[in-house]
């Protein structure tokens, strides 16, 4: 592994630090962060200036609302702008970025994926708790990061693989620093051409898992056997949806999910009262006219092999149902079939743009 | 459950099994009227959402009929058919429904005795495995 060891700052202090640098030198136009306003409150903010970066909170204790990719997304949509962009992203949202660049949906090359190493980050509402009950989440993040405690983590975070990217141009370490320093990896080209031009020595450093990987192998094959116990046939799937308000926020948060418009917002579902009736006492709930598992497990049918199991789609449900097992489910199973790993590699296809005249035979005929 | 009779919507692409059905029809082939075909211009152009929506509103078997690999009209449509029809029945599976109600065949156009066939075996398997329990409509 190559990169560069900034000693003895405090990693926040460090991520600062390089970025004012490469600002100052007229290496970024623009920085894609967190930024806290006078509340405590983090929201995504686009730097500009070198003055605003006093602001800046390079490691989020939350992703609020849309992720970093889908805003890198908007961003780029358009082309080549010309300034080049650092982006401070979390593993999941490197990944993500990495599989919008395969659909088309984010230019990599007016990007630079600044990886903040990561265990996993708060639900929204338990960081407004927080902020309420007069904690910091910031520092709360960073304690549990150095003693390696993940309880209070969203649900999808505690059985994520994922604390680095395995993709990226920048990969920002602490954790294993203790809070003393911060290593830069340069993962990429661009990365290493970047700390380069800043005026810091790339070195050869000595590569070191976190722990906590062990320990997540098991609790997600865990977390896998419930949900597929949990979704065992037709009842227990009515029931598992059965709160569900087809208010499609999951889909909305989804950063894989980039169609303009999606399929399932179409008014092609116009039924008379009669269904209606019949629907009722079979869902045990009002009878929405879109089948809530046709639009769950079709959503999940056109994005699941590119799902970074995030968790979003979780943290964005009014109803609090428990999106990521179902998702996240799909998203081993149909990945296993490709082997297939989404965010791993940007030359690598997605495999439902890749096909072969010979593979999957089990797949037809009659089995 | 004898008189069950089961209700398969059949994706045909328009270049191979939709042919394929017109010539068991001209051979005088008999094959069973559960099938409910449906003419698509390519297999390519079906979304698995299709599938399962027909599942859900009363279907009890999908047959989708494709070109044999290398004969599609569209170069690969075929192949990214059978793609996501990997996908949906390993979902599926994945939540412990019925993947077998689901059926992806290779018919070209000269094949109307395999379309007649397919039809036959597919109409038996239906039957033995009953009705959809995921389908939301009883008709």
């Amino acid at each position: 592994m190559k990169g560069v060891f900034i000693p003895e700052r405090d990693p926040r202090d460090a991520i600062r630090f390089v970025l004012r640098q490469a600002m100052e030198k007229g290496l970024l136009g623009g920085i894609l962060g967190y930024r806290r306003n006078n509340s405590g409150l983090i929201y995504p903010y686009l730097f500009t200036s070198k003055e605003e970066l006093s602001q800046l909170v390079p490691i989020s204790p939350v992703i609020s609302g849309y992720s970093m990719a889908t805003l890198s997304s908007w961003i780029t949509t358009n082309g080549y702008s010309g300034e080049k962009i650092a982006v401070l992203l979390k593993p999941c949202e490197t990944r993500a970025v990495i599989e919008l660049s395969k659909f088309d949906q984010v230019s990599l090359e007016n990007l630079l994926l600044m990886t903040v190493e990561c265990l996993g980050t708060y639900h929204v509402l338990d960081f407004i708790d927080m902020i309420e009950g007069g904690e910091s989440p910031e520092e709360s993040l960073l304690k549990s990061y150095y003693s390696r405690e993940d309880d209070a983590f969203r649900e999808a975070c505690k059985i994520c693989m994922y604390p680095k990217a395995p993709y990226s141009d920048l990969n920002l370490c602490f954790i294993s620093l203790g809070g003393k320093g911060l290593v830069v990896e340069t993962s990429s080209e661009k990365g290493y051409h970047l700390m380069e031009k800043l005026g810091f020595s790339v070195q050869e450093l000595e590569d070191e898992a976190l722990e906590v990987i062990d320990i997540r192998k098991e609790r997600r094959k865990e977390f896998l056997e419930k949900s597929r116990q949990d979704l065992a046939g037709p009842e227990k799937i009515n029931e598992f949806f059965q709160d569900c308000i087809n208010c499609h926020n999951c889909m909305e948060v989804c950063p894989i999910c980039f169609c303009e418009e999606c399929f399932f917002d179409a008014d092609r579902y116009e039924y008379v009262t009669r269904r209606f009736l019949n629907w009722s006492p079979k869902e045990g709930t009002f009878p929405l006219p879109e089948a809530k598992i046709q639009f769950h497990l079709g959503r999940a049918l056109h994005m699941s092999t590119s799902c970074i199991t995030c968790g979003l789609c979780q943290q964005a449900c009014p109803k609090q149902i428990k999106l990521s097992e179902f998702f996240i489910l799909l998203a081993e199973e149909n990945q296993a079939l490709f082997d297939y790993v989404p965010g791993r590699d940007p030359e690598e296809k997605p495999p439902i743009r890749e096909f072969y005249e010979e593979e999957l035979e089990e797949y037809t005929g009659g089995t | 459950m004898s008189d069950f009779e089961p209700v398969i919507i059949g994706f045909l692409c328009k270049w191979c099994a939709s042919a394929a059905a017109d010539l068991a029809g001209t051979s005088r082939l008999q094959y069973p009227a559960n099938l409910r075909p449906i003419m698509v211009n390519c297999s390519g152009f079906i979304d698995t959402s299709y599938i399962l929506r027909a599942l859900l509103e009363g279907a009890d078997g999908v047959l989708i009929g494709a070109c044999h690999p290398g004969d599609c009209h569209y170069v690969d449509g075929n192949l990214k058919a059978r793609r996501r029809i990997a996908i949906i029945k390993n979902s599926i599976k994945a939540l412990s429904l019925e993947p077998e109600r689901i059926r992806f065949e290779f018919i070209s156009t000269s094949e109307g005795a395999k379309f007649a066939r397919v039809v036959r075996e597919f109409t038996e398997q239906i039957k033995a495995l009953g009705p959809n329990p995921l389908k939301r409509n009883e008709r």
